[in-house]
């Protein structure tokens, strides 16, 4: 097999990449490398999902490249430009460009925010509004990206604590979309929803990487959801990349022993 | 009804304003038969599983009745219920760090539980603790006897609160969400032991997941529950591969991922039901 036919990385600058990227955590005896040597290309349009159990790294190499930590050694790029290394101000095109949302909705909404300030917190950032297009914070686009992830308008008024999980992961999904980035970073968001919100929260996942042509980059330890959504995938153990390629190929031919032992180790239904 | 369980027309409110959380619900669950829970949050699968262990609130009122071996539960007085709990009923939670004491070394808090029936000695504890962490698959049972809970890994200590379930061979045994938070690859293995250990000591399981997979691996039997009652019971095989309840349905089909081709809009609940049209 021809190696460089599974390799994710188009002959295209990447949009995010991780050069030989190591985190280290502690020193001495308790010293723990949670990355070791990583790189990783995200080209534009690229639906990547990084699959791993806990303590893999797979958190702690989005953090890396989203700049919301620094590497060790190595180094992070956003559209050719490093990012490691360089002071906040420096970070706006990537601030603005690139958004987030985690696992827990119920930690990362300030509780004491409207569902309204929340949205449209990021677009009163004037490191966001750096980027010229980053859409006003009015009304109006409130209630566009408030209907575009399928919330009532009325929500607005709402606090965090009065809505049900799976609205309050519809709001974060609303937060990272207001400004308008290229790229969705999502780790874990469907991790602990209810399986009937989950399906929901995936659709719409869907709807929206297809109709705003967004970069995604999805972490999960469940690899059933990954194959929903992504078209490559990356596999990690301890710190490194054991396997990647396309999703197809890497669902249903694993190479890597790992990588098979994840996939058997998904429960299916049995009926 | 003669099941070592019997549950019947259980009702359970948490204060005159707020919708009951059990609706009169009852099932019952024969010797050695394994019967998974299946919900969303707030269906009351949990809440069924508390009653039956005397662990409500005080502020829950309860009526109907939950026999165990034929002995009636509900309004059972405490210093009673934790009599039989860790004796006639062992218990597995979703995070174990709740059920372990974080300042006693691990051998010690199995053979508390030992002491729970008041006839084990010090000395035979210790060798039948050994034994019992050999039993859920530790190879170095010394070194996990003497670790304290924070240096074991999240599956090392589910497999300490299964052994301690375990230990007293009770006749049931009472899971909630205990992989859910656990890695897939170990949760794979906790279960299998769960499996083997049912398996072996003849002891009934209330198992309770929103996860359809973990339940059809581990249960023969299923119930799924929403808003406090039971829309559908049975076999796993026919719960599974024909459910008959439109809610089930729904569930069914959101839980078969696997059926799904990428790029395709993924089945929800609302598909198959309508809240609005229950009741």
């Amino acid at each position: 097999m021809n190696p460089a036919s599974r390799s994710p990385v188009a002959p295209v600058t990447a949009l995010l990449e991780a050069r030989g990227v190591t985190r280290r955590y502690g020193d001495g005896r308790r010293r723990v490398d949670a990355l070791r040597r990583v790189d990783l290309a995200v080209p534009p349009g690229a639906r990547i999902g990084i699959v791993g159990e806990s303590g893999s790294g797979k958190s702690t190499l989005v953090r890396l490249l989203a700049a919301l930590d620094r590497p060790t050694s190595g180094e992070t790029l956003f559209r050719g430009r490093r990012t490691s290394g360089v002071p906040e101000r420096g970070l706006a095109d990537l601030r603005s460009s690139v958004q987030l949302v985690f696992q827990d909705p119920r930690s990362s909404l300030d509780p004491r925010m409207t569902v309204g300030r929340i949205v449209t917190e990021p677009l009163r950032s004037r490191r966001l509004r750096h980027r010229g297009d980053v859409p006003s914070p009015s009304a109006d686009r409130l209630q566009e990206v408030l209907a575009g992830v399928g919330l009532a308008p009325e929500l607005a008024h709402r606090y965090p604590h009065e809505l049900s999980g799976g609205q309050r992961q519809r709001v974060a999904i609303a937060r990272a979309l207001a400004p308008d980035p290229e790229v969705l970073i999502a780790d874990e968001p469907v991790s602990a929803l209810d399986v009937a919100v989950r399906a929901h929260v995936l659709n719409l996942l869907a709807d929206l990487v297809r109709a705003r042509g967004l970069t995604l980059v999805f972490v999960s330890h469940d690899l059933a959801v990954v194959r929903l959504l992504c078209d490559t995938v990356v596999v990690m153990k301890d710190g490194v990349i054991v396997e990647q390629g396309s999703m197809e190929e890497v669902y249903d031919r694993p190479r890597d022993p790992y990588t098979a032992a994840l996939l058997a180790a998904v429960p299916r239904l049995r009926s | 009804m003669n099941g070592l369980l019997d549950v019947a027309d259980l009702r359970v409110e948490f204060g005159r304003h707020r919708a009951p959380a059990l609706r009169g619900v009852s099932f019952s669950l024969q010797a050695g038969q394994r019967l998974g829970l299946i919900g969303e949050s707030g269906s009351g699968k949990t809440v069924t599983a508390l009653a039956v262990m005397g662990l409500l609130p005080e502020t829950a009122r309860v009526s109907g009745s939950v026999r165990l071996d034929g002995r009636e539960l509900v309004g059972l007085p405490d210093a009673q219920f934790s009599d039989l709990r860790g004796v006639a009923m062992g218990m597995v939670f979703q995070e174990p760090m709740t059920a372990l004491d974080p300042t006693m070394r691990v051998g010690r808090q199995v053979a508390e539980v030992a002491l729970l029936r008041g006839r084990a000695t010090r000395g035979d504890t210790r060798t039948n603790v050994l034994q019992l962490l050999t039993r859920v698959g530790f190879v170095d049972p010394e070194r996990i006897a003497d670790a304290y809970p924070h240096q074991l890994s999240g599956g090392q200590r589910q497999r300490v609160v299964l052994a301690m379930a375990v230990f007293n061979r009770p006749g049931l045994i009472i899971c909630d969400e205990p992989t859910t938070a656990l890695d897939v690859t170990v949760q794979a293995r906790v279960l299998d032991l769960l499996d083997e250990i049912l398996g072996e000591s003849g002891a009934a399981c209330l198992f309770i997941s929103h996860d359809l997979a973990v339940v059809s691996r581990v249960c023969s039997h299923a119930m799924v529950m929403l808003d406090g009652d039971v829309v559908e019971s049975g076999p796993v095989s026919q719960i599974f591969a024909a459910p008959r309840h439109p809610y089930t349905q729904g569930l069914v089909a959101t839980a078969r991922l696997d059926l799904v081709t990428p790029g395709e809009r993924l089945p929800t609940i609302e598909d198959y039901f309508r809240r609005e049209d229950f009741r």
